[in-house]
C-alpha cells in the first residue's frame, strides 16, 4: 500500500484526510464520551444529510452543505434542550429523521440524474477531494484550538457545570460552542466513515481510551494514537481486498472497543 | 447591619408546583445555620435559588446587601455529591484549582505554581493534601466530600453553602467533616442543609426546619414538637440511631409520654429489622 500512497493523489488525500478525522475525533470523541452526548452527536451528523442534498440541488459543495446544516442544528438542539430540558431525545430524533427527509426531498427535486450519495451515507475516504480537504483541513484547525485555548474552561465546565456557572464561567456560550464543535467534528468524519456510520468511529477509540487512562489529556491522545491505527489498518484492508472503506473502519473500531473491553475485564 | 444573608418574601414555583413559600430569613454573620427538613421539602431548591441557579417567582435574596450577580465571590457552595460525576478524568489538584477561575473567559490561561500552592493549601485545610494528586475516581466518599469542601475554599468565601454534607459517607468521615466546617466557622458564616439530626446537637448555632415554609427555631433545641411537625412522625430521628440524644425535654403531659414511648419501641423494632434486612 506504501507505493499506492506515494504514487497516488487520492491515496495522499485519503491518509491526510484519516489523520484529521483521528485527531478531532479523540478529541471531540473522549468529550461526547464522557458527557454522555453519542446520541447527540448521532442526530447532527444525520441532520447534514439535507445539507448534502441541498448543495447538490444548489450546485454548491455537498462538505458546506453539510457544515451548515450540522451546526445549525447542534444549536436549534441546545436551545430547544434548555427550554425543554429532559424530552432531549425526542427533539434530537426529531432532527435526526428530519434531516434525513430533506436530504432525499432535496436530491429528488434534482432535474438532473441523482449522484450517488453512498460515499456521503457509508463515506469513502478514497473519494475524498481537494475541497473536502481543505474545508476539512480548517475545521480541524478550528477544533483543535478552540480546545487547547480554552482548555481550562472546558474542564471545568465539563467536570461540574452548575459550579462553574456560580462562579461566573460562560457557561452558556461554553455549552454551545461545545455544540458547533461536535458538529465540525461530525462534518470532518462524515468523509471517512459517513453519516449513518460516524457514531462508531466518534465513540470507539474514546471509550478505548476511558479503559486505559484517567486523565483527560492522555485520554484525549490515546484516542487520537487509536483512531489512526484504525483508520490505517481499515484502509489498508478496503484497499487489499476491495472492501468499503467506510464499514471497514467502523467494523474494526468496533472489534477494537471488544478487545479494549475485554481486556479492560481481566484487569479487574 | 450584621446579616450577610437576607431573604425576604421568597417563593419559587416547578412549573405549576409551589415549591418553596414565602420565606423570610436573616443569617448573621459568624452564624452555623442547619437547615433541616424532609426530603422534598425544597432544601436543594431553596440553597439553588439562593446561588442564582433558578427563577425565583418572587422575593429578595441579598447577600451582604447585594443580589447574586455581583455577590459571587463572597459565595462558596458545595453540593451533594451523587450529584457531581465521580468519575471524570480530573485529578483531586485540578478540581480545586478550577475554582480559582475568575467569571469570564480563560484563554491561553495556565494555572500559576502560586495557584497550585494556594489550591493545596486548600486541601491541607480538610486534611487531604496527601491525595492532592490522586484521580478523583479513586476517593471514597468522604475523601471527595472534603474536596468539594476545599474547592468552595478556595472561591475564598465569606458564606459557605451546603448541601447534605454527611449523606453517603462513613461516620469516621462524618466526624472530620464536622471537625473541619467548626474549625471554618470561626471565619466564615455556614449555611448547611441536611437531614443529619446528630450533627446538629453538637455543631450548629441555630436551625430552620424547611417543608415548603421555612419555620426558624434558633438555638439547636431539638422538642419532640419540632421534629414532629417536620417529619410527620419521629421516625426519622430514630432511623439515625439518635432517639433522645438531641431532643429536649418532653414538656407534654404524662400520657402522651407513654404514647410517644410505645411509639419509639415499635419504631426501633421496625429499625432493627430493616438494618437486619440491608445486613
Amino acid at each position: 500500500m506504501l507505493d499506492a500512497i506515494l504514487d497516488y493523489q487520492f491515496m495522499q488525500n485519503a491518509i491526510i484526510a484519516m489523520i484529521l478525522a483521528s485527531i478531532v475525533c479523540g478529541i471531540i470523541g473522549v468529550i461526547i464520551v464522557e458527557k454522555k452526548m453519542v446520541m447527540l452527536s448521532g442526530g447532527i451528523a444525520h441532520t447534514s444529510y439535507g445539507g448534502v442534498g441541498l448543495g447538490y440541488l444548489m450546485g454548491f459543495e455537498p462538505i458546506i452543505g453539510a457544515i451548515i446544516f450540522s451546526v445549525l442544528s447542534a444549536l436549534g438542539i441546545g436551545v430547544v434542550n434548555k427550554r425543554a430540558g429532559k424530552d432531549s431525545d425526542i427533539i434530537i430524533a426529531m432532527f435526526w429523521s428530519i434531516g434525513m427527509a430533506l436530504g432525499i426531498i432535496f436530491i429528488g427535486l434534482m432535474p438532473s440524474y441523482p449522484p450517488d450519495m453512498n460515499s456521503y451515507l457509508f463515506g469513502n475516504i478514497l473519494s475524498v477531494t481537494k475541497v473536502d480537504l481543505i474545508a476539512m483541513a480548517v475545521m480541524s484547525v478550528i477544533i483543535v484550538a478552540v480546545t487547547i485555548i480554552l482548555y481550562n474552561d472546558w474542564k471545568a465546565f465539563l467536570f461540574d457545570p452548575e459550579f462553574s456557572r456560580i462562579r461566573g464561567l460562560r457557561t452558556n456560550f461554553l455549552e454551545f460552542l461545545l455544540l458547533i464543535l461536535i458538529a465540525l467534528t461530525v462534518v470532518v468524519l462524515i468523509r471517512v466513515a459517513g453519516i449513518i456510520l460516524v457514531i462508531a468511529l466518534l465513540t470507539a477509540p474514546a471509550a478505548i481510551a476511558k479503559f486505559c487512562s484517567n486523565n483527560l489529556k492522555s485520554r484525549m491522545i490515546i484516542s487520537i494514537i487509536l483512531g489512526m491505527l484504525i483508520c490505517y489498518v481499515g484502509l489498508w484492508i478496503s484497499y487489499n481486498f476491495n472492501l468499503a472503506s467506510g464499514a471497514t473502519i467502523v467494523i474494526l473500531s468496533g472489534i477494537a472497543y471488544l478487545i479494549g473491553y475485554i481486556i479492560s475485564l481481566k484487569k479487574k | 447591619m450584621n446579616n450577610i444573608l437576607s431573604i425576604k418574601n421568597l417563593t419559587v414555583k416547578y412549573e405549576h408546583i409551589l415549591a418553596l413559600d414565602n420565606i423570610n430569613l436573616d443569617v448573621e454573620k459568624g452564624d452555623f445555620l442547619a437547615i433541616i427538613g424532609p426530603n422534598g421539602g425544597g432544601k436543594t431548591t431553596f440553597l439553588r435559588a439562593i446561588l442564582g441557579l433558578l427563577k425565583k417567582e418572587s422575593g429578595e435574596i441579598l447577600i451582604e446587601g447585594k443580589n447574586i450577580e455581583k455577590s459571587r465571590h463572597l459565595i462558596g457552595y458545595v453540593p451533594q455529591i451523587s450529584l457531581i460525576d465521580r468519575k471524570f478524568p480530573i485529578s483531586v489538584l485540578e478540581v480545586v484549582m478550577t475554582a480559582i477561575l475568575k467569571p469570564g473567559l480563560h484563554p491561553f490561561f495556565k494555572y500559576s505554581k502560586e495557584n497550585k500552592e494556594f489550591a493545596l493549601k486548600k486541601l491541607d485545610l480538610v486534611g487531604i493534601k496527601e491525595l492532592a494528586n490522586r484521580q478523583i475516581a479513586d476517593l471514597s466518599g468522604g475523601e471527595f466530600q472534603r474536596l468539594l469542601i476545599a474547592r468552595a475554599l478556595a472561591t475564598e468565601p465569606k458564606i459557605l453553602f451546603l448541601d447534605e454534607p454527611t449523606s453517603n459517607v462513613d461516620p469516621h468521615s462524618k466526624e472530620q467533616i464536622y471537625e473541619v466546617l467548626y474549625k471554618l466557622n470561626k471565619e466564615i458564616t455556614i449555611v448547611m442543609v441536611t437531614h443529619d439530626l446528630l450533627a446538629i446537637s453538637k455543631n450548629v448555632k441555630n436551625i430552620a426546619c424547611l417543608n415548603r415554609t421555612l419555620i426558624y427555631h434558633g438555638e439547636p433545641v431539638l422538642t419532640e414538637n419540632v421534629v414532629n411537625q417536620m417529619y410527620g412522625c419521629p421516625v426519622d430521628l430514630i432511623a439515625h440511631g439518635v432517639p433522645h440524644r438531641v431532643l429536649g425535654e418532653h414538656e407534654t403531659h404524662n400520657h402522651k409520654i407513654e404514647n410517644s414511648k410505645e411509639k419509639h419501641v415499635r419504631n426501633n423494632k421496625a429499625n432493627n429489622s430493616k438494618n437486619r434486612r440491608t445486613k
